[in-house]
């Protein structure tokens, strides 16, 4: 019985066909070309999250995802025609995100550094909602918002295609295919990048995981 | 190809059959890959059988299996900062102003219209016209060095008369082209609008 890969398949047996763009958002997408842009809003509404997240981890400060998250659906409104509404608003809405992120990074990659140590002050990123644990004890609470910490300051130093794939896989729970189509990149290579970024976030957070 | 995922415990890759006991279980250690697996969940069926049967006898792959699990939970629990609650309307509304300056650089392309339209004309009369060189240099008389230029300038215009009118034409035709198709698109969106 032959029976592993060298890295784990995802759970469907077959190879994934291409994702498909549910129904309602193809429709507004149609409705969004058509100058709709309450439709426009709705398509928003349901994909600023990961937009924003994708963003965020990419550029390393909120105000600068923000802004960037906001061009990303502007440039997809005034592009709108061009969408096929055969494929997944999210994975085109990401891609474009991720292209004006690398275009950003390409622009500012002398600040970017200084960026990153300003947004390590910055704990709003870190999980907040730790801060509710009430039943967890003031010492381990502290102990697990540091570990939180650390490990987004580990996510940072990632260089951005592991980046990528943390945010998209584990903060946003895309899977490979849908990965596969926002970096236009081989199934096998998403898996290759999140196990290699998985591999250096587990060196650099040992302390941590013990 | 499962050698990949199990090793042996000096860290040298084995086939899945070399790595195996006579009652069917691997005796090699679980690769890092196939504890990101494990830990995510995307081992199942007999290959999750197989390696949970090592981990009951591996310290090291359990203690391994442990810590990418771990780093799996915590990464799960890492949060964005969150959006303002005014993010879609602020995205609407840079909608709307790019949307503006887009019209408004319509506009001036179309203001601008007979002026190059006529600049054109022009141009393609004097192509076509006879003698322009000396028209020119009855009204510069006096102005010998200038009358110079003019004159080699002209000589040399001259001989290209008809290709640069063929040029101007074609060009007319692709400006009136592209004017027609900036037009449509600035009607467009207003009929939707309205």
């Amino acid at each position: 019985m032959d029976t592993a890969l060298s890295l784990p398949l995802p759970l469907t047996d077959s190879l994934p066909a291409r994702p498909a763009c549910p129904a309602d958002e193809a429709a507004w997408a149609r409705a969004a070309a058509a100058g709709d842009k309450s439709a426009f809003g709705r398509l928003v509404e349901r994909h600023k999250a990961p937009v924003y997240g994708l963003c965020y981890r990419l550029l390393g400060a909120a105000d600068e995802a923000r802004d960037a998250a906001q061009e990303t659906f502007v440039r997809a409104y005034l592009g709108m025609k061009d969408f096929d509404d055969g494929q997944p608003f999210a994975s085109w809405a990401l891609r474009i995100a991720r292209n004006h992120c690398i275009d950003q990074i390409r622009r500012r990659r002398p600040t970017l550094i200084l960026a990153g140590e300003a947004r390590e002050q910055d704990t709003s990123g870190v999980a907040p909602e730790l801060a509710d644990k009430q039943a967890m004890g003031g010492e381990q609470a502290m102990q697990e918002r540091e570990a939180q910490r650390d490990l987004d300051r580990a996510i940072m130093k990632l260089s951005p295609r592991y980046r990528e794939v943390i945010s998209l896989f584990h903060l946003h729970h895309k899977s490979y295919a849908e990965i596969a189509e926002v970096l236009a990149v081989p199934m096998g290579t998403v898996m290759t990048w999140l196990h290699r970024a998985r591999k250096e976030l587990r060196a650099q957070m040992s302390e941590h995981l013990s | 190809m499962s050698g990949e995922r199990f090793q042996d415990r000096r860290g040298q890759s084995e086939s899945t059959t070399g790595a195996r006991g006579d009652d069917g279980r691997f005796l090699g250690c679980l690769t890092e890959a196939a504890l990101q697996g494990l830990a995510d969940g995307t081992v199942r069926g007999p290959e999750r059988y197989l390696a949970d049967q090592h981990l009951a006898e591996c310290d090291r792959c359990s203690t391994e299996l442990a810590a990418f699990s771990i780093l799996s939970a915590r990464l799960s629990a890492l949060k964005d900062p969150p959006l303002p609650h005014d993010f879609t309307a602020a995205v609407l509304a840079a909608v709307e102003l790019r949307e503006h300056v887009r019209d408004a650089r319509h506009r001036a392309l179309l203001s601008a219209l007979p002026a190059l339209l006529i600049a054109i004309g022009v141009l393609f009369a004097w192509a076509f016209a006879a003698q322009p060189a000396e028209r020119v240099r009855d009204l510069v008389v006096g102005a010998t060095v200038f009358q110079r230029v003019c004159e080699a300038t002209f000589s040399v215009l001259q001989a290209a008369r008809l290709p640069l009118g063929a040029a101007a034409l074609v060009f007319l035709v692709g400006v009136l082209a592209l004017l027609g198709r900036a037009l449509a698109k600035v009607r467009a969106p207003s009929a939707a609008r309205f």
